[in-house]
């Protein structure tokens, strides 16, 4: 686990990857929409659109323009947009523990060490995990100071409520479960890191319909909503994991790729 | 004791026979050769061997265990360098060796002692502090080697040993081999397409072609089945004129022989025919050549069998069956097979 950890920071891309992305969607973002909505000028008689009303009705009528428009922000999209951040970091880590690994030809040298590939599969997964929901969490501290500082300027109501709770735990460390073990399945069937991070599309999609229908006025994820799409998720990533587990052997992950010439000389 | 046993032991893959068939017996304290050409199934047979892959059909064993089901205990007594299996490329040669020490529950001491032992051995111990991932490919062959042994094992699988080194390396690495096989007992069996190599490092070899093995043996068991016979050299004076029964060849005059014992009696006869004698000598036939005959004798014997199945056809159906059907598995140490 500590050689995946070192291994993992000490590429300059990923470490890049790592920390920027986070610090994007956790810094960068909020500022960018305090700064926008401070200096944008606001005209006579502007009003928030209903639909934004109407999924936040505890506060119809109580909160300013600008107000209005950072509790939307921090209550309707940026959820969404900090869940990116388990999902992003733990298939980057995945990918380069799994995927990396097997492309430099370290996972079969590993495979003939005296670790049983269970053992080998569990440390990876864990490592992989835990430096996705500790980036996270990092993530959620610079988010929480930028947001506070925001919230403080333009006089919105604090943001952490129920729901970013439960954002935070159960569903953070879900999600990141969920991203390692996806990316942990697909290690059989693709042959490279980069392959590998392209089916991130297929992880972030749902999490941008979300986040389109929420900022659009469509619906609005109930706590209670989040708190059994944590349940269901995080039962779907054990019975993944099991799977994965089970053709994390030499024999499926070397021998998959028809032709190969190893097998031949 | 037999480290390595194997019973029939058959690969298909992706619906193509790789391996077909192969018993063979390695003895503890004996180093034993898979030699053959291209797609001979050595690799595949050194992978069923360390459990990366299992068996379709027959099953092996290393130390009394299954490979395929015993995998990481076996891996705690076994030693694997692929020919493609490299060191973390982020770490130094030094980090890699204490990791896979750790995996293996060696303790500090050990692992500096062991890894101090096999880098000097090795002539690796400079580049130590280097990340592997920088290593010329030479010493990046020898640090695998010394991560495979740093644990001690009983049981050491090679792949293609020789490939990348250069002739110094190549007997460093030599040198370490026949020191692990007499000081510490290992059973070393070596998967190569380099006969000379093979047959420097080797005792026992196992001749192979496509999945097949052609024969097996020592060395002269080896000769004597594949019927290929010594050949004295004689180098006389200039205008010495012809030796009778003799050929010249890279200017000495060279017969075959079936005995060295035949050797006294022909330099005997040459300087009782008062030629002036500057060398005799005898030439071995190496495993090449021994590989080479055996592989002729394959393709004769398959070619007389398809004549003789085709004869019978045109004759008659079913008269009479072909002298010379090689079973599978059976073949006897030093005898040559026929390719199946």
């Amino acid at each position: 686990m500590k050689k995946d950890l070192s291994s993992l920071w000490s590429r300059k891309g990923i470490r890049a990857l790592l920390v920027l992305v986070p610090l994007f969607l956790a810094v960068i973002v909020p500022i960018v929409y305090f700064t926008a909505i401070s200096l944008v000028p606001i005209a006579p008689g502007a009003r928030v659109p209903e639909g934004i009303w109407a999924l936040l009705p505890e506060y119809e009528g109580k909160l300013a323009y600008r107000q209005a428009w950072m509790e939307a922000f921090t209550t309707l999209l940026c959820p969404m947009l900090f869940l990116c951040v388990p999902l992003l970091t733990g298939a980057v880590s995945a990918a380069c523990a799994f995927i990396g690994e097997k492309e430099e030809g370290t996972l079969e040298t590993l495979m003939l060490s005296s670790m049983n590939a269970r053992s080998i599969f569990s440390a990876k997964i864990g490592c992989c995990v835990m430096l996705s929901v500790f980036l996270s969490l990092m993530a959620f501290a610079a988010f929480f100071l930028t947001v506070t500082v925001a919230d403080v300027l333009t006089g919105a109501p604090f943001f952490l409520r129920i729901d970013w709770l439960i954002t935070l735990f159960p569903l953070t460390p879900v999600m990141s479960l969920f991203s390692v073990v996806f990316i942990s399945l697909i290690i059989t069937r693709v042959h490279s890191t980069g392959e590998a991070m392209q089916t991130l599309g297929y992880l972030i999609l749902p999490i941008v319909v979300v986040y389109l229908v929420q900022f659009t006025g469509v619906f609005r994820l109930h706590w209670a909503v989040l708190l059994v799409l944590a349940a269901a998720l995080g039962a779907v990533s054990v019975i993944l994991y099991n799977i994965s587990a089970q053709n994390f052997q030499p024999e499926k992950l070397f021998v998959q790729e028809a032709g190969d010439s190893v097998y031949e000389s | 004791m037999d480290a390595i046993t194997a019973f029939g032991l058959t690969k298909q893959y992706a619906g193509r026979t790789v391996l077909q068939g192969l018993n063979l017996q390695v003895q503890q304290g004996s180093a034993m050769a898979c030699a053959g050409w291209e797609n001979s199934g050595k690799t595949t047979l050194i992978r069923l061997l360390s459990g990366l892959c299992r068996p379709t059909a027959g099953e092996c064993a290393v130390l009394g265990m299954s490979p395929a089901f015993e995998t990481a205990k076996l891996h705690a007594r076994l030693g694997v360098v692929l020919d493609k299996a490299p060191l973390y490329s982020g770490m130094t040669l030094g980090e890699n060796l204490r990791f896979f020490a750790g995996i293996h529950n060696m303790d500090g001491n050990d692992s500096l002692e062991r890894s101090s032992f096999l880098l000097h051995r090795l002539g690796i111990w400079e580049y130590r502090d280097e990340k592997a991932g920088a290593l010329p490919t030479g010493v990046a062959r020898r640090a695998s080697l010394a991560r495979a042994l740093m644990h001690s094992p009983q049981v050491l699988l090679m792949d293609e040993a020789a490939r990348g080194l250069d002739a110094e390396t190549a007997e460093i690495v030599q040198d370490l081999l026949a020191y692990l096989v007499r000081e510490e007992g290992i059973a070393l069996l070596l998967g190569t397409r380099n006969m000379q190599y093979a047959q420097r490092v080797c005792d026992s070899f196992s001749l192979m072609q496509a999945g097949v093995l052609i024969a097996r043996g020592s060395l002269e068991s080896l000769r004597q089945g594949a019927g290929v016979r010594f050949r004295a050299a004689l180098r006389l004076g200039e205008g010495e004129g012809t030796l009778p029964g003799f050929h010249l060849e890279d200017g000495l005059w060279q017969k075959e022989i079936d005995s060295e014992n035949e050797m006294p009696a022909i330099i005997a006869q040459a300087v009782g025919q008062g030629k002036s004698l500057y060398e005799a000598k005898l030439i071995r036939p190496t495993l090449d050549e021994i590989y080479r005959a055996c592989l002729a004798g394959g393709r004769r014997r398959e070619m007389a069998y398809e004549q003789g199945t085709q004869r019978q056809e045109d004759k008659a159906a079913g008269e009479e069956t072909p002298a010379d059907g090689a079973e599978s598995g059976t073949e006897q140490p030093g005898e040559p097979r026929g390719e199946e």
